[in-house]
């Protein structure tokens, strides 16, 4: 069967993909904030028991609300598969690598 | 681990899809969500309930970036581990993927991504374990 480039992908592949991207890229700015920012971590303290609990939290809801608001609007119609990789390439690498040399810069 | 060798499996079917593979190809994506997200729930259990004394260990002993560094990256980097694993069926079910040559790129890139991280997150504990083992004295 002949494979094509640059097809078009399904809606909500194309909604969470790129809600995926944008979550990724928020988890790794949650975790230089609340470890630089003392109120925001005690407030992620208080808010659940533990940082970890309130974060999980944050980036669960944010990936499924985000997901199903770009699946739902025109924003993943407009998306071809090939902007779609290069956006969950450019956020798993940046986000990555921000949270290793954050946490290797502060050790 | 058992989540990294399901996403590695669904890697090499994703390598060679066609409408023979593509069922168990999607099965295997939904094992991988599965057991990644069983090993969030009982990893983040012992994280938050049974880790805290391990933590005192590390950072009084020899090694405490074993903490400050490995298990700090640790846990954050889990939650990309999770959301890959949570959207590896979504694109794995997608229509075009057979004949989709950058769809498939998009699903080897999660699958892959899943499987290196999954490596990473299995060392990273290997080096905690060790940072508790210097920090008790041997």
């Amino acid at each position: 069967m002949k494979r094509t480039k640059g097809t078009e992908v399904r809606r909500s592949a194309a909604g969470f993909g790129l809600s995926l991207a944008a979550t990724v890229f928020l988890s790794s700015l949650l975790v230089i904030l609340k470890e630089t920012t003392p109120w925001i971590n005690g407030w992620m303290k208080a808010a659940t028991g533990h940082h970890w609990i309130t974060h999980a939290a944050i980036v669960l809801v944010s990936y499924a609300l985000l997901g199903l608001l770009f699946s739902k609007t025109g924003i993943a119609r407009r998306l071809s598969a090939r902007t779609l990789l290069f956006a969950l390439a450019a956020s798993l690498s940046v986000s990555c690598a921000a949270i290793l040399a954050f946490y290797l810069l502060h050790a | 681990m058992l989540g990294t060798l399901a996403a590695m499996w669904v890697f090499v079917e994703m390598l060679n899809v066609s409408e023979r593979n593509i069922r168990r190809m999607i099965r295997m994506s939904i094992v991988t969500t599965t057991f990644i997200w069983l090993s969030f729930l009982f990893g983040g259990y012992c994280y938050v309930f049974l880790y805290p004394a391990d933590k005192a260990v590390i950072l009084a002993g020899p090694q405490p970036w074993a903490h400050s560094v490995c298990m700090e990256v640790k846990e954050h980097l889990f939650f990309v581990l999770l959301l890959l694993s949570t959207y590896l069926p979504v694109i794995a079910r997608d229509g075009n993927m057979i004949r989709g040559r950058d769809i498939r790129r998009i699903g080897l890139a999660v699958a892959g991504s899943i499987v290196f991280l999954g490596l990473a997150m299995g060392r990273s504990g290997s080096i905690v374990s060790l940072g508790v083992r210097a920090g008790l004295g041997g």
